[in-house]
């Protein structure tokens, strides 16, 4: 084998074993502002545990839910879905309805798009008779959820391999920046939160706006596992590490972050 | 030779260090010492000095002990303001070299804001734009982890491989 080609090869294992393989640019193409109000999921994934928070000590205690949700370990499904609803799809409320087969057939073109794409499509699927996600989801929530498909979406995603390498502050101060620049960009990039190996936390968000301080980037998301509000992370640039806020199922504090469905490898 | 010997042992080291076991053995040792409380600052030279009452938290934000703290900050870059912490030119200074300086330092008043620090170097100057607390977060590695790396490092040596096998498998099946 050439010495150069040798190279190249271990520089690729070495790229993979640090988890720095880093994206490249992308070229923006602006695309409509995400709204949460209108451009999520009218209805939550729900968590297959119930977590209780000591109010005295801040402990975490959780037990399985009894009997178990249908609709849990769905967070990489939708927030991969709302991006390419928001993306690939257009909604024309004037538009005459159709029947339920034709909206499953709607949904199912959607959500088999590239979730990894981050502009607008050229040719997005028209979904008539409703103005948003939020209400299209909330008229169809069973045949959404069918559409959505299984928990294998989120364990198969393809990004998951990066969650067991340590990751340098380096690596999370330039996930933070480049996060914060496709935001500002008019992107909506889906990160990927970890606590590993603890695994009190393994979640997707889709962020979609942001707002700099000198000590933080607070990073506005759609959480899934909540159809109510948005969830703001942020990047303490003092603490050199991601901050996720105490939620019905995490405790609050430092946790890791990358950005997934973006680019061959994550 | 000699140059081929040394780039494997480098890309060698790159991949153990980037191995599982030993990064999450150092986050685990990581301490993040935090502002609590403004103690003392005053002006030495173009260095404002301050003394301040930290919490030390570990990788999961845990408290994990308290201490107190000396560094200095540039008085320019005080009074500049509005400045990414992460930028600003902070020295942790030891005690010797604090008291060393203190005797020769201009006492400032402190106005403890719920934004961060700030000052007033003279009583009619006007008070300088907040100093976020986080420009003095002090990160450090706490110093069991070193005698058990070389543990690490040996498991690293195994199951790196396995995991960059791992990886291209989750990649390819992935989404």
């Amino acid at each position: 084998m050439p010495r150069v080609r040798v190279r190249s090869v271990l520089l690729l294992v070495l790229a993979l074993a640090a988890g720095c393989a880093r994206r490249a640019p992308t070229i923006v193409t602006p695309a409509p502002s995400f709204r949460f109000a209108q451009d999520t999921f009218a209805f939550p994934n729900e968590t297959a545990w119930e977590y209780e928070i000591d109010a005295a000590t801040g402990a975490m205690r959780w037990h399985e839910r009894n009997p178990t949700p249908d609709f849990i370990l769905r967070c990489g499904n939708m927030v991969s879905a709302a991006r390419t609803f928001h993306l690939q799809a257009r909604f024309a409320p004037d538009a005459p309805p159709v029947d339920d087969a034709a909206y499953a057939a709607l949904m199912r073109t959607v959500i088999a798009r590239d979730p990894r794409r981050t502009t607008p499509a050229p040719d997005p699927v028209v979904i008539p008779g409703y103005p948003d996600l939020r209400t299209f989801s909330a008229a169809h929530e069973a045949a959404m959820k069918v559409a959505l498909l299984g928990p294998w979406q989120s364990y198969l995603q393809r990004g998951n391999w990066r969650m067991i390498f340590p990751f340098t502050i380096e690596h999370q101060r330039h996930e933070a920046e480049s996060m914060a620049a496709a935001v500002r960009s008019g992107m909506t990039p889906i990160v990927h939160i970890v606590v590993f190996p603890a695994s009190t936390l393994n979640h997707l968000l889709l962020v979609y706006a942001v707002e700099e301080t000198p000590s933080d980037i607070r990073f506005t998301a759609y959480d899934p596992n909540n159809a109510d509000a948005p969830l703001v992370f942020r990047w303490d640039r003092g603490d050199r590490v991601f901050h996720y806020p105490r939620t019905d199922y995490f405790v609050g504090g430092p946790v890791r972050g990358y950005v997934v469905y973006d680019g061959l490898l994550y | 030779m000699g140059c081929c010997t040394s780039r494997a042992l480098a890309l060698g080291m790159a991949l153990l260090v980037s191995g599982c076991f030993s990064g999450h053995l150092l986050d685990h040792a990581r301490r993040r010492e935090q502002v609590v409380t403004w103690q003392e600052a005053f002006v030495d030279g173009n260095d404002l000095v301050v003394r301040y009452a930290a919490v030390d938290v570990d990788d999961a934000g845990r408290p994990a002990g308290t201490t107190e703290r000396w560094a200095s900050i540039p008085l320019a870059e005080v009074r500049a303001g509005n400045r990414n912490v992460d930028t600003l030119s902070v020295r942790w200074l030891s005690d010797r070299e604090a008291e060393r300086r203190r005797g020769a330092g201009l006492p400032v008043q402190m106005v403890h804001g719920d934004t961060g620090l700030i000052v007033r170097e003279t009583s009619e100057s006007t008070p300088s734009p907040p100093l976020a607390a986080g420009a003095f977060t002090r990160l450090h590695i706490q110093p069991w982890v070193w005698p058990l790396l070389p543990f690490t490092l040996a498991v690293d040596a195994v199951g790196t491989p396995a995991l960059l096998l791992f990886a291209p498998a989750v990649i390819s099946v992935g989404d």
